[in-house]
């Protein structure tokens, strides 16, 4: 039996996140992986919380203290424990059981103390000097949380916050009489007392500048948040965690609901799948379900004959665009609805097949697919489905690139969800094989033809910097912005305009989550 | 649940009539992860706290506000007969042991004393032990 099991009872905690050969995209999980593996090492253990104000310190200490195996105690300086209860409801159930040593309230300060170390010099005969009265020097609140400390279980003190506590003590008339402590020499002696029980120490702080703390202790993390687009973007930057490989150090996180979640990257080797799409639970006539209550619920449902536009950052994964468009195309054919899709130049043909075939059969593919790609070499499975390459313009405007698609869309049951999904790369080397003069500024006017002739929602994608994009930008009912961050994909919404989400797995019905960063 | 009570450790009860004792006993029985659910300066307050907090262990110094020690200890072995007493003295006037059983504490620390010494008092008469969070 290990040290560990011996403290713990059991093997290394279990991670409560899901393993990395289930993961799909990026999935949100209660703290990293990377913290996960430090709060499971042997105490004593410490670490520092570092972060400006209002920036999620003491709800990543909430997790770290729910995520602990061994007893919890929390050390609040900021609020008072019914406070804590009214703020955290959630932190009622059993499994959460926390200790709550309210530090919020005066109590001695160092002069008190000072008083103290005398008499208790005088009245013990400890000699000046002595290191035994030392950790009679810590503030009350820290004696107290001591006091409860089993020194046989392993246990976590999280001290929210240190600044606050610390600062308070020393100001208790610490300019007079005899000398005392400065603030290094308490939290040398506070860190040399915790290591003396099983105590993972965490202590969370304001201050900015980096301290005698970062070296005394084990662990450093920071919380940040940046404002993006008026958007708020939260971020945990892990900068040291002693004996643990740090394989990423930045994650994303929200504080969404009153706690604290973070998410993990999307993976490069991820591919979505045409999947069923999740049901309309209330439909609407004009409107097109998106085949996800997560993109309903923050973005709308489609418009008939309106557009979105998305743009993504070039390094944005095409698949993390797929995951958020198939669901739409899903319902559209589940629906009977037809759909018109234009490939990027990369994707072939036969591999939309190979995506739609989950959710219909090859004659309802026939019957209400059809592609547009400059590859031409498909099986006779697609064939049917490919629209012929139109032949080059000779002069002037082309009008639709594929007669085929408008007049297929215009045959469509308008009271079915059909679409046009067009990627403006595929697009863009369509129109050069056909020698046409589609420009930014032409392509409103042939998606305007399009909107205006078939009962269809049209949905393009491509790339921030791309003409055809800023070309339809006014035109768009729907527009949403991918930028991608460190590994995540965040979306946002400019029209209509909504916070800010990060694109992520889903643990429900949905094919796809999206958190949003609060 | 959050609880400010929370899980409860060894409590202990101080009772001393100079509050620099007071303090200095509770930072003592704090190292030596007991929680100090009260401090007194004499008999009756004491034994309030007894009947309220149910300690596991009293630390008594030998000068007490009103009533004395023994009487104390009596009344408190009255209310809580499996509570341990620790007694406090200074080597200038040490306990007599012309008391009857009752009034007896269960160690004696004389002043000066070390941290080290009053922990092993405290282990000495096995007073409950954190009993965890259950």
């Amino acid at each position: 039996m290990t040290a560990h099991q011996v403290l713990f009872g059991a093997p290394k905690v279990q991670i409560e996140s899901r393993p990395v050969f289930l993961r799909l995209m990026s999935t949100i999980q209660d703290l990293p992986d990377e913290i996960l593996e430090f709060l499971s090492t042997e105490p004593p253990q410490s670490l520092i919380v570092r972060g400006p104000p209002g920036t999620g310190k003491t709800l990543l200490s909430l997790a770290l203290l729910c995520h602990y195996p061994g007893r919890r105690v929390y050390v609040s300086s900021r609020v008072s424990t019914k406070e804590l209860q009214r703020e955290f409801p959630w932190l009622e159930s059993k499994a959460n059981r926390i200790e709550v040593v309210d530090a919020a309230g005066g109590s001695g300060g160092v002069r008190e103390k000072a008083e103290l170390v005398a008499y208790a010099r005088h009245q013990l005969g400890d000699p000046a000097g002595s290191d035994e009265l030392r950790s009679l020097w810590l503030p009350e609140p820290i004696q107290e949380t001591w006091s409860r400390l089993d020194p046989r279980s392993p246990t976590i003190v999280v001290i929210d916050s240190w600044d606050a506590l610390i600062e308070r003590y020393l100001g208790f008339g610490s300019s007079e009489g005899g000398p005392v402590p400065d603030r290094p020499e308490i939290e040398r002696i506070l860190v040399e007392q915790m290591a003396k029980a099983p105590v993972f120490l965490v202590l969370v702080t304001e201050r900015d500048e980096v301290t005698q703390l970062d070296y005394l202790l084990n662990g450093v993390v920071q919380t940040r948040w940046v404002r993006t687009n008026s958007r708020v973007e939260r971020w945990l930057s892990l900068s040291k965690l002693r004996g643990v490989r740090l394989d990423m150090t930045e994650y994303p996180f929200t504080l969404d609901g009153g706690r604290f979640a973070c998410i993990t990257p999307f993976p490069p080797e991820y591919r979505s799948r045409l999947t069923k799409a999740v049901p309309d639970p209330d439909p609407q006539p004009g409107l097109i379900w998106p085949g996800n209550g997560e993109f309903a619920a923050a973005f709308g449902r489609l418009p008939v004959r309106r557009l979105t536009l998305i743009e993504k950052e070039p390094l944005v994964p095409d698949e993390a665009v797929r995951t958020v468009v198939r669901p739409i195309i899903a319902h559209a054919v589940e629906h009977g609805g037809r759909v018109v899709q234009t490939l990027p130049p990369e994707i072939f043909p036969d591999e939309m097949w190979s995506s739609y075939r989950d959710v219909i059969s090859l004659e309802q593919f026939h019957h209400q697919v059809r592609i547009g790609s400059v590859i031409t070499h498909v099986t006779d499975e697609v064939r049917p489905s490919l629209l012929p390459r139109p032949p080059p313009a000779r002069e002037g405007p082309s009008g639709p690139l594929f007669p085929q698609a408008l007049q297929f869309l215009q045959d469509a049951s308008p009271s079915a969800p059909n679409l046009l999904v067009s990627w403006l790369d595929g697009l863009h080397e369509l129109a050069r094989m056909q020698g046409s003069d589609l420009s930014g500024i032409s392509l409103p006017g042939v998606a305007m033809g399009y909107l205006s002739t078939a009962p269809i929602h049209v949905i393009f994608i491509g790339t921030e910097d791309d003409p055809f994009g800023r070309g339809l930008r006014a035109m768009a009912s729907i527009r949403l912005r991918f930028r991608e961050r460190n590994g995540r994909v965040f979306i946002a919404g400019d029209k209509p305009i909504t916070p800010q989400f990060v694109l992520a797995d889903s643990e429900g019905a949905d094919s796809y989550n999206l958190v949003r960063v609060v | 649940m959050i609880t400010s009570e929370g899980p409860a450790p060894g409590t202990a009860i101080v009772v001393a009539g100079e509050a620099e004792d007071r303090m200095l006993l509770r930072s003592l029985l704090r190292l030596s992860h007991y929680r100090v659910a009260g401090e007194a300066e004499g008999q009756g307050e004491a034994l309030g706290l007894l009947r309220h907090h149910r300690p596991a262990v009293m630390v008594v110094d030998l000068h007490v506000a009103e009533g004395s020690w023994p009487s104390l200890i009596a009344g408190a072995r009255a209310i809580l007969p499996d509570m341990k007493v620790i007694l406090v003295a200074p080597a200038s006037s040490p306990p007599t042991d012309r008391v009857d059983r009752e009034q007896r504490p269960d160690a004696i620390l004389i002043r000066p004393f070390r941290i080290r010494q009053f922990a092993e008092a405290l282990l000495s008469v096995g007073t409950v032990a954190d009993p965890g969070p259950g």
